[in-house]
């Protein structure tokens, strides 16, 4: 019994040292004991595929197709007369008018859908700006600063670092982009401009329409007329 | 004692086969048995779970992407999340960033990198960058990103503070006792929803937590699904 029990002493303490405790990192791929279903042979989200010449499972749309839907209601998107919204009011996607040029003004009317085929009117309302707040801040102030002066972070980080980002980090505060119509703001964020690169991946149209009208409200928040402040905030200001 | 061992070893009477220590032999079988059982069952506890096989797994990435430089209120830059991982809110998939979305900012800082030659290349050419994933669930789970960020579930919950990590690692088990949990409980785990992605962020107390969690439960309609296919299917 003794005997057994130092054995069983000595090889606790040896597969210890061998294993190590919960938590420790380690840079070999996890086992799995009962691996029965933990790996199926399927697509995954940005998966890897030895099959496709480019390694990947997802695969870029043919060349020239156009988007139909969701494919969530087939019968609705596949029916004769189905139009997708971004058809039927392609400005609110494009900042553009039917001539080409960029809109002076917010769209009229949204991208969604009224039971009645009527798209909704696109209304600016505090809910916007609030997504537009959090948009912003997310994607623009990196650059741009929270109050759209141009002094974001990456400004101070090309100051320290040395590099040509500092000279091209546009001020939204100057005349030049308050005189912009919103299509051409809503245009620059879609596809970029100069060192700027495009943001049209990243927001949805609807929320580019609510970081213009948050780029506006920053505008008007640095360059308030009086009149427009109420009078109790007035009161706190010295 | 001393004399129960003598009396032991004493040489049996005639014609007894077994000594008298054979008496003993069940007691110390039985004796072994439990001391193997428990190490046995110490043993499966500590190595044969998530919190061994998968905490902890920091394999090496193709970038040296540093979390703890870019992201989080502590860090130098202090990006939110979602600036790199944009679909996470709308998407079952949280995605890996696009090369593009690196070059975003790195097309103007430190371009030339040679840290960043994977990227560049990636950029110019459109090859993919072999990034590893770390947090895997099995695939017959099925975790959707999107309702989780849009009910003020935080990136900590399951993350932990990815936003203070050099090198990426897995932090929490992500077992099935894991997602259950927070299943059963979901305001122990409910934020706010401008806080989904400020991982430093902590309600006041754990009374605190508990009200306006139970607040958040009620308004938005949490009803976390605890049956089979919820998660699977």
């Amino acid at each position: 019994m003794r005997r057994y029990l130092t054995f069983l002493a000595v090889a606790v303490v040896a597969l210890l040292g061998f294993l190590g405790f919960q938590g420790k990192t380690s840079k070999q791929t996890p086992v799995y004991v009962f691996d029965d279903m933990d790996y199926q042979a399927r697509y995954k989200a940005q998966g890897e595929n030895t099959f496709f010449a480019d390694g990947r499972d997802a695969r870029p749309p043919v060349a020239g197709s156009v988007a139909r839907g969701t494919g969530l209601e087939p019968t609705k998107v596949f029916s004769a007369e189905y139009r997708r919204a971004e058809s039927i009011n392609p400005t609110f996607v494009t900042g553009k008018d039917e001539r080409g040029n960029f809109l002076a003004d917010f769209p009229v009317k949204s991208l969604t859908m009224l039971p009645s085929g009527e798209l909704k009117p696109f209304i600016i309302d505090s809910k916007l700006l609030e997504l537009g707040r959090t948009k912003y801040q997310i994607y623009c102030a990196v650059c741009h600063g929270q109050v759209a002066d141009g002094n974001g972070i990456l400004k101070a980080r090309s100051a320290i670092e040395g590099d040509v980002a500092i000279n091209t980090i546009a001020n939204l505060q100057s005349p030049m982009y308050r005189t912009y119509p919103q299509g051409q703001i809503f245009d620059v964020i879609t596809n970029g401009k100069n060192t700027m690169m495009p943001y049209g991946d990243k927001l949805s149209p609807e929320e580019r329409w609510a970081v213009v009208a948050y780029v506006r409200a920053l505008q008007l928040s640095q360059s308030c007329p009086p009149e427009l402040v109420p009078a109790s905030v007035k009161a706190t200001v010295k | 004692m001393r004399k129960l061992i003598d009396f032991l070893k004493s040489p049996a009477p005639n014609g007894n086969f077994f000594t008298r220590s054979v008496n003993a032999l069940p007691f110390k079988v039985l004796v072994c048995l439990l001391v193997t059982g428990l190490v046995v069952v110490a043993g499966i506890n500590e190595y044969a779970t998530n919190k061994y096989l998968n905490v902890g797994y920091t394999p090496d990435q193709p970038v040296a992407f540093d979390h703890s430089f870019h992201a989080g209120p502590d860090s130098v830059l202090g990006l939110d999340c979602r600036y790199c991982h944009n679909f996470v809110d709308r998407s079952s998939h949280s995605n890996v960033p696009t090369s593009s979305t690196c070059w975003n900012c790195h097309s103007q800082v430190k371009p030339d990198s040679p840290a960043l030659a994977l990227i560049r290349r990636s950029v110019e050419t459109g090859e993919a960058v072999r990034w590893v994933k770390v947090h895997k669930v099995p695939d017959y789970v099925y975790f959707n990103h999107a309702v989780h960020i849009n009910r003020g579930v935080s990136c900590v919950e399951c993350h932990g503070r990815i936003d203070q990590q050099v090198v990426v690692g897995q932090q929490k088990s992500l077992n099935m006792s894991f997602c259950l949990d927070c299943h059963r409980n979901p305001e122990q785990a409910i934020r706010p929803l401008d806080k989904v992605t400020d991982l430093s962020w902590k309600a006041g107390s754990e009374g605190a937590q508990t009200a306006q969690g139970t607040k958040f439960v009620h308004d938005w309609k949490v009803n976390p699904p605890q049956s089979c296919s919820g998660c699977h299917r």
